[in-house]
């Protein structure tokens, strides 16, 4: 597989690209997360497993989808199909990206991974018309990515509210598999109910009022997914 | 430190982003065995493999292994090489306090005095700065207030006296003895100064202490700057030579700086504790920095008292007793393990080394220990673990880190586990193969940790 290679849309040296679109997602394959946006745990929790986790360049928690249980296994999006009812904008918005979050720039950097096998001269959507203006399509995706980008900032602040009352913890996920060894996962967190049932009055009103309970119990909810998760592998055979 | 830290409450992020601090995995010994500065050994913090079940020291003498497996230190754990590397011991996606390796900390000690001064106002400490005068005592002795040039009279039912080499309760009030340690460590002066870094300059993740003429200089990465100094025995050298030593081993940037010689006294207290007075700190005495002793005395005295606030004067009395005794025995015991990295020394060319390794200035127990080693590899009933602040492992990497030898052949059916030493020296490169690849560069880490800051959990 050839590396991601994001780069800032440029009329000039893109104007003849198409975008072909994958309905089975084929990109993630090789990923056993993908990150996920608060406001889609509701949906995404009879899917698989919601969790928290740590960026490996920043330390920082981000909330992802763990479609796998090692490290480059998808059980979701393999092999063509998907066993999902629900497809994480993150997953959707590919062969496209957005830059530019930073207070200094204010403008919405759109990007491309010049590597997608996605993108070629002449089948799928145009990415931009003749006279070199996005066509309706890349103006579409250009909405869609700014509406992740600021949805992406609203879950920083729903984790950094959760780190702040002490509402994480590490998750110990533990699986017997067949003969072989047990397979543990590391380096998973999740909401600590018992904190959460503590927590004073006020900061109970405050989680409602942000409505933050449904994404967290979306996300305990989703744990049960794991079993899920196994069962699909009890069927799943790699390529 | 690092649990002391966290349970004040501070937070190592504060720690890392507002006191210069760095990561300390140990110590570097360079030039103490043999006038060669690529000479060196490690004393880092991790304990050896096996250590308590298993003792590799006997099959690491074995001329196959130290062949095979090199240095005492990187033998029997891998943080020896992890610090050779430049590497840090910890990530950035470990929690604070946690780590992958041992650590403790360089850090600015003004800046950490002002961190730990905010938070305790923030906890309710009401913190009044002013010079004591004299101090008032009671008719048993005890005493009741102190004199402030500007505050007056501040009363109190138990003084600590942290006013430094001053002394002013310990020494001023009650004329405490002072017991001198310098028929032991020949040190008497210092002279310290800041270097600055190169561009890109790595950040050693150890201390270096580097044998010289006369005595050894340190060498201490902070983020923002280096420390660097000359500790040496005034008897041995002059203090114009000293200098230029000094001026030396910092290199081209030394031009320009002017250096002062700084006197100190070697040695401590007769007793700590005296009535409802405490000395912590360098009231308390003082000895060449070479393990950080200092820092570990101050942390165990503040963890004494703070488990052991006496509820009384009577019950005071005891626990003072409680405490001198066993102080005196952390002192006696570090000025052994101190002196312990001189012993051994084979640098014959100077009068100073030479010197040191004359049983007249070794203490009796010490001498005793080492009579024991010569045929015994260090055992924990050498040391006390109760008292000793450095534990048996620490000796262990000093004693072989200076390539000493117990003669082993009469007790040669003691250490036949071959297979089991084989498994733990292999072992030790296997998880140092992993962690090498895993962990950040030391100056990378820390600029991670002021940009990102690290996890509680």
């Amino acid at each position: 597989m050839t590396a991601v290679n994001m780069v800032p849309l440029d009329s000039v040296k893109h104007k003849d690209l198409h975008v072909n679109v994958d309905q089975s997602y084929g990109h993630v394959s090789k990923q056993n997360m993908v990150p996920l946006l608060a406001f889609e745990f509701l949906q995404a929790s009879t899917n698989f497993p919601i969790v928290f986790v740590k960026q490996q360049e920043t330390g920082k928690f981000k909330s992802v989808a763990l479609l796998g249980l090692t490290g480059e296994e998808n059980l979701i999006f393999s092999e063509g199909k998907i066993h999902s009812n629900y497809i994480p904008v993150n997953v959707r918005r590919y062969p496209f990206a957005a830059a530019g979050k930073n207070a200094q720039e204010s403008e919405m950097v759109l990007c491309i991974d010049e590597n997608s096998a996605l993108l070629n001269k002449s089948e799928g959507v145009k990415i931009f018309e003749g006279d070199g203006k996005p066509s309706k399509a890349t103006q579409e995706v250009s909405d869609f990515l700014a509406d992740i980008l600021a949805k992406d900032a609203a879950t920083d602040i729903f984790i950094e509210f959760l780190l702040e009352h002490d509402l994480l913890q590490a998750a110990e996920v533990k699986f017997q598999l067949g003969q072989e060894d047990d397979l543990k996962i590391n380096g998973l967190y999740k909401v600590n109910e018992e904190a959460l049932n503590d927590l004073p009055d006020e900061i109970v009103l405050t989680l409602y009022q942000r409505q933050y309970f449904a994404a967290i119990y979306s996300h305990l909810a989703s744990l049960n997914q794991f079993n899920r998760l196994l069962q699909i592998k009890a069927g799943f055979k790699p390529q | 430190m690092r649990k002391t830290l966290s349970s004040i409450g501070i937070s190592e992020t504060d720690l890392i982003r507002h006191c210069d601090a760095t990561f300390k995995q140990g110590a570097k010994f360079v030039s103490w065995r043999l006038n060669d500065r690529n000479e060196f050994y490690y004393h880092p913090f991790n304990v050896p493999s096996g250590y308590g079940n298993f003792d590799l020291t006997a099959y690491w003498q074995k001329t196959e292994n130290h062949e095979k497996y090199g240095r005492f230190a990187e033998a029997v754990d891998f943080q020896d090489q992890i610090c050779e590397a430049g590497l840090a011991p910890k990530k950035i996606t470990t929690p604070e306090y946690q780590s992958v390796l041992n650590y403790a900390y360089h850090f600015d000690a003004v800046k950490v005095a002002n961190l730990i001064k905010e938070k305790a106002i923030s906890l309710g400490v009401n913190h009044v700065i002013d010079k004591v005068m004299d101090a008032q005592l009671n008719k048993g002795g005890y005493i009741e207030a102190v004199h402030c040039e500007k505050s007056g009279v501040i009363k109190g039912d138990f003084f600590i006296d942290c006013s430094g080499f001053a002394g002013i309760l310990i020494d001023k009030t009650y004329k405490i003895p002072f017991i001198s340690a310098k028929k032991y460590l020949f040190n008497d002066f210092a002279i310290a100064a800041q270097i600055p870094y190169d561009e890109n300059e790595n950040i050693a993740c150890h201390t270096i202490a580097t044998g010289q003429k006369a005595g050894w200089t340190w060498d201490i990465g902070l983020s923002s700057r280096k420390g660097m100094g000359y500790v040496y025995s005034s008897a041995h050298t002059s203090h114009e030579d000293a200098i230029k030593t000094f001026a030396e081993h910092i290199g081209p940037k030394a031009e320009g700086l002017s250096f002062r010689n700084i006197p100190f006294k070697s040695g401590y207290r007769e007793k700590f504790w005296h009535k409802n007075c405490l000395a912590i700190g360098l009231s308390a005495g003082f000895l060449e920095p070479l393990e950080a002793s200092a820092l570990i005395l101050v942390d165990n005295s503040v963890e004494w008292v703070s488990e052991r606030l006496p509820s009384d004067f009577k019950r005071m009395e005891i626990i003072s007793k409680q405490f001198n005794r066993g102080f005196i025995k952390k002192w006696e015991a570090i000025i052994d393990f101190l002196k312990l990295h001189y012993v051994f020394s084979e640098r014959t060319d100077e009068a100073y080394w030479l010197d040191n390794i004359q049983k007249e200035t070794m203490s009796d127990r010490l001498q005793d220990l080492l009579e024991l080693w010569k045929y015994h590899p260090p055992h924990f009933n050498d040391t006390d673990s109760q008292f000793d602040v450095f534990p048996l492992a620490s000796i262990q990497y000093v004693l072989y880190g200076l390539n000493f030898k117990s003669d082993i052949s009469s007790q040669s059916h003691l250490y036949q586990s071959d297979m089991l030493a084989q498994k733990h020296f292999q072992n030790n490169l296997k998880m140092l193969e992993k962690i090498k690849s895993s962990l950040p560069n030391h100056r990378d880490l820390i600029e991670s940790i002021k940009k990102y800051g690290l996890q509680k959990i």
